[in-house]
């Protein structure tokens, strides 16, 4: 469904991204590892054609979307919940999910589509009319996760969900994105600093290193693997 | 490594104070008297106005990043205070100067800098907008007519040389060693000022308000600080005005000079010394340049094709100069200066590296990257991190462009 | 009656009257305040397009006067040429389109740069107009001649009045107010440049073409301008200085409303156009005159006790 290849990208003159070619089949969690600036969330900048490629190749369906401008990419059916969540803070819950609808033109679909995401994240429709700011650090991680399947994406590119929230609360919304990723039959591409929640959750997953794709497998197999477990799952 | 082909700086001070103590007597020398006019040494104590003017202006906006588009007020003030205790309390002129620049820093420091220290952009740019254009009908106000003498102003009789020096000079000349003296004095200080721990506070405060308070920095003190010290600069300009042109009016500085303070600034090049000499230049010139350029097209006329279409400029001014100041904003942010400095001393290398450093410290968090980088660079493309207008404060001491920014001093 | 209706005052340096205080003469009192919202509507006018490119790009836009300066001048151009309406019209087109092209040519290089790059390229753009417009259409006033709809006798109730022309004036910039209300709160395309004006990251990401949005606002606000520019020379002849004092009042308009509320814009206006009538007569002239002082000191005084006005959004700090 999605396939990277030999993508290469820089800010300025220093390359976040040196090659990175990666699959994602239709389907399924694909985990993405990788310390601090190996070119995690570059990666996803890539696909959703906030950072431009200066070399390789990045498809879609089998269609190129390395050219392509971001709001076209979401039309696409590709949506990015970015790292820091980057929902409007001045507007109402209801306004940022009309918001992620913005590219689709079916407006009753639209209404009960927000519906669907009130029932997924309960909290957000007993706010609905409150402004973004006022929500909690999770409220608004499950905001940014709400928007984004507003323009009913068919892949979801997540980027740090767990940051800067309670362990319980990572829980309970890993298990919403598993279960939505099964309901939605949606296919996630999940950046997770902390590799054992991600595989915990994921089908297969890819570890990054400076900019490159050093090792691919299975979660399984991941979870198994012994330099793996030394780096990122500290065990 | 030192360029070999360029003279070591202290030849350059050499030749430049040699040509700056003869300069008013050039025009009577039998060669150069067909170049120069006398008219030129009035010209040159304009110059050294404007140049505290820009230096001024320089402080605040290059060096600080406070918009102030009421320098010209500002001026004004030291040039009213000069004008009420010279005309109304008989101080002598060098006194008054002294004191109108005092008194015009403190006003600068406390009624505007610490209000002004609560406001970033462009609330500043209107309130100080707003001030400029409202300065005019407060000097007019008749509850202070007693001391601004209204709509009228205040004008004394010339300054002439005083008894010492009188006969040897003519007053042009007085006037034109006075104010270039002056100007000299506080270019040096002003190159020491921003060279201290005060010049690298204000450099961080223009490039992030909160970044300069993580670092420690008091940021009301060092703004109120910046208001303060560009209105000494200011006020003593306003004196040095007024003894040049024996008068001050309401109108005689204005916005239209604002906004001239601030193209002379922006084309000289932000932040620099080599700039504001620049800018003064500009500020003394650009009226009769303009001027000439219609007559020196009519003398080309039936010589070279087409000079019958040079349109009228006098009207067409404020396009240029807007002009001027957009285009040298889009495309060369660092001004004459930066043109200049890069001609001498290009340093690839070093500005190079500082650029992969400070993009590898914001990679990691890829999402502010792009508009930290942005911000930083002043106009939002990372090729440009090379052309950075100013050295980051933390940058190595005794970097070659270092001397270039002293050559004036 | 109809001069002091029309814009008395607008201009510094008019004659201080000498005037009962208001509990002696309740009905001058009551004229100054009528008045004084009328010609505030100009103001408001002007301060809706600054509100309306502030709150889509965070810039200020210096030269918002002398676009509209601009704009009038062609309106006058067109209407030597053909009827007012459509010669109305035209000029709003062009105005739009000379908005939308200057944000996609001259702005956007600098709408992420510090605010000193964009102030300095407004400024820029304000003596280009001005010069552009002495050049072409030379420093004579031109006359512009009330519209027919804004003729005829004041409307009185009592003795206290109201010209045609500044009611008309008022209307208008309600029905503008009004307009811009519903496109912002109402329609999704005001919602989807509200989302800009924010968070532009966020705005790519849900598929908003962010830079339409932002040359859509440039293109509204020139179209708002050259509305307040045509309304302007109804009353006064328009000079290439018309609308320069007129800016100062509508900035000090914006600020007092908060610069990122059209409804603050509009209450900021009318607020400063009776502040400044009730000063021009009731200040007393021992004082001397202080209209243009009492925007610079409206300015101030909000700057430092409420520096997001009274309508507008505290905003939070940009790091």
């Amino acid at each position: 469904m999605l396939s990277l290849r030999n993508v290469h990208a820089a800010y300025g003159s220093v390359l976040a991204l040196r090659g990175i070619s990666l699959e994602a089949p239709e389907g399924g969690i694909i985990s993405v590892l990788g310390a601090n600036g190996a070119g995690k969330s570059s990666t996803l900048r890539a696909i959703s054609g906030l950072l431009r490629p200066s070399e390789g190749t990045i498809e879609f369906d089998g269609k190129p979307i390395d050219k392509m401008r971001p709001e076209k990419i979401v039309q696409m059916g590709i949506s990015h919940v970015p790292e820091g969540r980057q929902i409007f803070t001045e507007l109402t819950v209801m306004e940022n999910l009309r918001l992620g609808a913005y590219t689709r033109r079916d407006g009753d679909a639209v209404k009960r589509d927000i519906d669907r995401i009130f029932s997924y994240f309960p909290v957000l429709g007993e706010r609905a009319k409150q402004q973004a700011l006022l929500l909690s650090g999770g409220e608004q991680q499950m905001l940014a996760i709400g928007r984004a399947l507003m323009a009913k994406p068919r892949l979801l590119l997540l980027d740090e969900p767990s940051l800067g929230l309670a362990p319980i609360l990572v829980r309970e919304i890993f298990s919403i994105i598993k279960t939505i990723s099964e309901e939605e039959k949606l296919t996630i591409l999940l950046v997770e600093q902390d590799a054992s929640l991600a595989l915990s959750i994921a089908d297969y997953g890819y570890v990054l290193e400076s900019g490159t794709v050093v090792l691919e497998d299975t979660a399984e197999q991941l979870r198994g693997n012994e330099s793996v477990r030394r780096s990122y799952l500290g065990y | 490594m030192r360029r070999l082909s360029i003279p070591p700086p202290a030849l350059w001070l050499v030749s430049l104070a040699v040509l700056l103590l003869v300069f008013p007597f050039v025009h009577d020398w039998p060669v150069f008297g067909r170049f120069i006019s006398e008219f030129r040494t009035f010209n040159a104590a304009m110059f050294a106005v404007w140049l505290l003017v820009v230096l001024s202006m320089n402080l605040l906006t290059g060096y600080s990043g406070q918009i102030s588009l009421g320098h010209a007020a500002v001026v004004l003030v030291g040039a009213y205070m000069t004008g009420i205790l010279v005309d109304q309390y008989s101080i002598p002129m060098p006194v008054a100067i002294a004191l109108a620049a005092a008194f015009t820093g403190l006003v600068g420091g406390v009624v505007i800098g610490l209000p002004a220290s609560r406001l970033t952009g462009p609330y500043l740019a209107i309130a100080t907008f707003a001030l400029v254009i409202t300065f005019p009908q407060i000097l007019k106000l008749n509850l202070i007519d007693g001391w601004t003498n209204g709509a009228l102003g205040i004008r004394i009789r010339e300054v002439g040389a005083p008894g010492l020096v009188d006969g040897f000079l003519d007053q042009a000349q007085w006037l034109y060693y006075v104010t270039m003296f002056v100007a000299l004095i506080m270019a040096v200080l002003f190159w020491n000022l921003t060279h201290s721990r005060f010049g690298r506070a204000f450099v961080a405060l223009r490039d992030s308000e909160i970044g300069a308070e993580q670092m420690g920095i008091n940021v009301p003190m060092y703004k109120a600080l910046a208001f303060g010290i560009s209105s000494f600069y200011a006020g003593l300009a306003g004196g040095l005005f007024f003894m040049v042109q024996t008068f001050v009016g309401p109108e005689s500085l204005g916005f239209q000079q604002s906004f001239l303070f601030l193209v002379a600034i922006v084309i000289g090049g932000l932040g620099t010394i080599l700039g504001s000499v620049f800018g003064a230049f500009f500020l003394t010139f650009q009226a009769e340049v303009i001027d000439g350029i219609p007559r020196w097209a009519e003398s080309l006329e039936g010589r070279v094709p087409f000079v019958s279409f040079v349109p009228d400029l006098d009207r067409l001014r404020g396009v240029i100069y807007g002009g001027l100041l957009v285009i040298t904003v889009l495309l060369f942010p660092r001004g004459l200066a930066g043109f200049v400095q890069g001609m001498g001393s290009w340093r690839p290398a070093a500005a190079r590296e500082s650029l992969a450093a400070r993009l590898a410290a914001v990679r990691a968090g890829d999402f502010g990257a792009a508009s930290m980088l942005a911000r930083q660079l002043g106009l939002g493309r990372p090729a440009e991190r090379g052309d950075e207008r100013h050295d980051p404060p933390d940058a190595g001491e005794g970097r070659s462009n270092g001397a270039d920014d002293d050559k004036l001093g | 009656m109809d001069s002091i209706v029309s814009l008395t005052g607008l201009w510094p340096d008019t004659a201080v009257m000498l005037a009962a205080p208001p509990w002696e003469d309740p009905s001058l009192f009551a004229q100054l305040i009528i008045s004084g919202i009328a010609s505030g509507s100009l103001f408001a006018i002007l301060a809706l397009a600054i509100v309306l490119i502030y709150r889509s790009t965070n810039i200020l836009n210096f030269a918002q006067g002398e676009m509209a300066m601009f704009t009038t001048f062609m309106a006058w151009t067109f209407m030597t040429r053909m009827d007012f309406w459509p010669a109305f019209f035209v000029a709003l087109l062009v105005a739009a389109a000379m908005g939308g092209a200057l944000e996609r040519l001259v702005l956007r290089p600098v709408e992420d740069g510090p605010p000193l790059n964009s102030v300095i390229v407004t400024l820029g753009l304000f003596t280009i107009f001005n010069g552009l417009a002495l050049w072409i259409w030379g420093p004579l006033p031109k006359g512009f001649g009330p519209f027919s709809v804004f003729k005829g006798s004041a409307i009185c109730a009592s003795d206290v009045c109201i010209g045609r022309l500044s009611l008309g004036t008022l209307i208008v910039a309600l029905i503008v107010m009004l307009a811009l209300y519903l496109l912002f709160q109402r329609t999704g395309l005001g919602l989807a440049m509200r989302a800009t004006a924010q968070n532009r990251l966020a705005s790519q990401l849900v598929g908003i073409p962010v830079n339409n949005m932002l040359t859509l606002g440039w293109a509204l606000s020139a179209t708002v301008g050259a509305v307040a520019g045509v309304l302007v020379a109804q009353s006064v002849s328009l000079t290439t200085g018309t609308l320069f004092v007129i800016l100062l009042y509508a900035f000090a308009a914006a600020v007092l409303g908060g610069l990122d509320s059209s409804i603050g814009a509009v209450v900021g206006g009318l607020s400063i156009g009776v502040l400044k009538n009730l000063s021009a007569v009731y200040v007393p002239p021992e004082v001397g005159s202080v209209d243009v002082a009492m925007a610079f000191l409206v300015i101030v005084l909000v700057l430092m006790v409420r520096p997001a006005g009274l309508f507008g959004r505290p905003a939070a700090r940009r790091v």
